[in-house]
């Protein structure tokens, strides 16, 4: 399942390797007292890197729902079923994207951009359907 | 009335800052009260469901219109909450604390058809998500954090799967409400109704001081 996510974000993860700007969180114990610039700093990776998540799912979901709307029978789903879900889960992670960004731009930190994601191994809405299992039970 | 109480004591507890090694000590005591907290609520979804899991059986759930696959998922719900009963049991007794019991009874007055076991399955499990979004942050040690995130996520999991089965929107919010633990109790407040003044009252009066002092810390 990992293997599957990563190959979803490969394109985002060499394009950010070159640029030099992958988060990497280092989790440090925050104390009670003001946060030191570094912890600040350490706050804005983990940021990021869920960020980094929820860009993924939202242009997941922002390609999908509208294409596989269309063509909803080829997997025998019911459209009337899962479409008014799928339009939310499009949504609340759309929100999430702009939450996180708004809790780095506060921080002073540059939100990670969202990436070129290859999603060819998708090809019909059960395959879709799989994908976002998986990528849901990763974003957590 | 209790929140002057604690506000105060909040006021003091800010004023005379403890020695590191204190508030070390102090730290792993709050600790012990929030996961005791978390425990409580624990008790009771797992008293709630092994009571009601055990009180309908698969044919009622078909009787009912519900897939039979609902039935053993209810059985599943109610393991995994009694898993989190023992995680935390484990956890405080790691700390040196004394776990909180279940209380000797809890009142489900009230809950005698499927469709009503149900729709207070989702109230406890909607109750749940919201008190560990609430008092995760409280929590000193950051695995005791990751503990409670993947207790709290799988009762997310269950929140939506009965927010589904009684037909409301099973992802109802874009980020969930995170509860102070007066809300918290206060929501569950109904089902403890006869746990009367045994270790339960004592147990969350000190962890809400406890909680709200630290509070006043960070």
């Amino acid at each position: 399942m990992h293997t599957n996510t990563l190959s979803l974000l490969y394109v985002c993860v060499v394009y950010k390797s070159t640029q030099g700007t992958l988060p990497v969180p280092r989790i440090q114990v925050a104390g009670a007292r003001a946060q030191t610039p570094q912890e600040t700093s350490n706050d804005i990776a983990i940021l990021n890197f869920a960020l980094t998540l929820e860009h993924l799912e939202s242009n997941f979901y922002n390609t999908f729902v509208p294409y596989f709307s269309s063509e909803w029978s080829q997997c025998g789903c019911s459209e009337t079923e899962y479409l008014p879900y799928l339009t939310l889960i499009q949504e609340h992670e759309n929100a999430h994207v702009q939450l996180l960004t708004a809790a780095i731009t506060s921080l002073g930190g540059n939100p990670v951009p969202a990436c070129t994601y290859d999603f060819s191994s998708i090809t019909g809405p059960a395959a879709f359907l799989q994908t976002a299992a998986l990528l849901e039970n990763t974003g957590k | 009335m209790r929140f002057h109480h604690l506000l105060a004591a909040a006021a003091v507890a800010v004023t005379t800052l403890p020695s590191l090694a204190t508030a070390d000590i102090s730290k792993e005591n709050n600790d012990i009260d929030v996961l005791n907290f978390a425990l409580t609520l624990e008790h009771l979804g797992a008293n709630f469901f092994s009571t009601f899991a055990g009180a309908f059986n698969a044919s009622a759930y078909t009787a009912a219109g519900y897939s039979s696959d609902v039935y053993n998922n209810v059985q599943m719900v109610a393991q995994f909450e009694q898993a989190h009963v023992n995680a935390l049991t484990s956890a405080i007794q790691q700390l040196g604390g004394s776990p909180v019991p279940a209380c000797s009874s809890y009142n489900y007055g009230g809950i005698f058809s499927l469709e009503s076991f149900l729709a207070t399955a989702r109230i406890i499990q909607n109750n749940d998500v919201s008190a560990y979004d609430g008092t995760v942050s409280y929590l000193s040690s950051t695995s005791l954090q990751q503990t409670a995130a993947t207790i709290a996520t799988v009762e997310g999991r269950f929140a939506s799967y009965f927010n589904n089965l009684v037909n409301e929107v099973p992802f109802p919010n874009t980020e969930d409400i995170a509860y102070t633990p007066y809300q918290t109790l206060s929501n569950a407040n109904a089902f403890l109704t006869k746990c009367g003044t045994t270790a339960l009252a004592a147990t969350v009066a000190v962890s809400l001081s406890d909680i709200y002092s630290l509070h006043a810390f960070t």
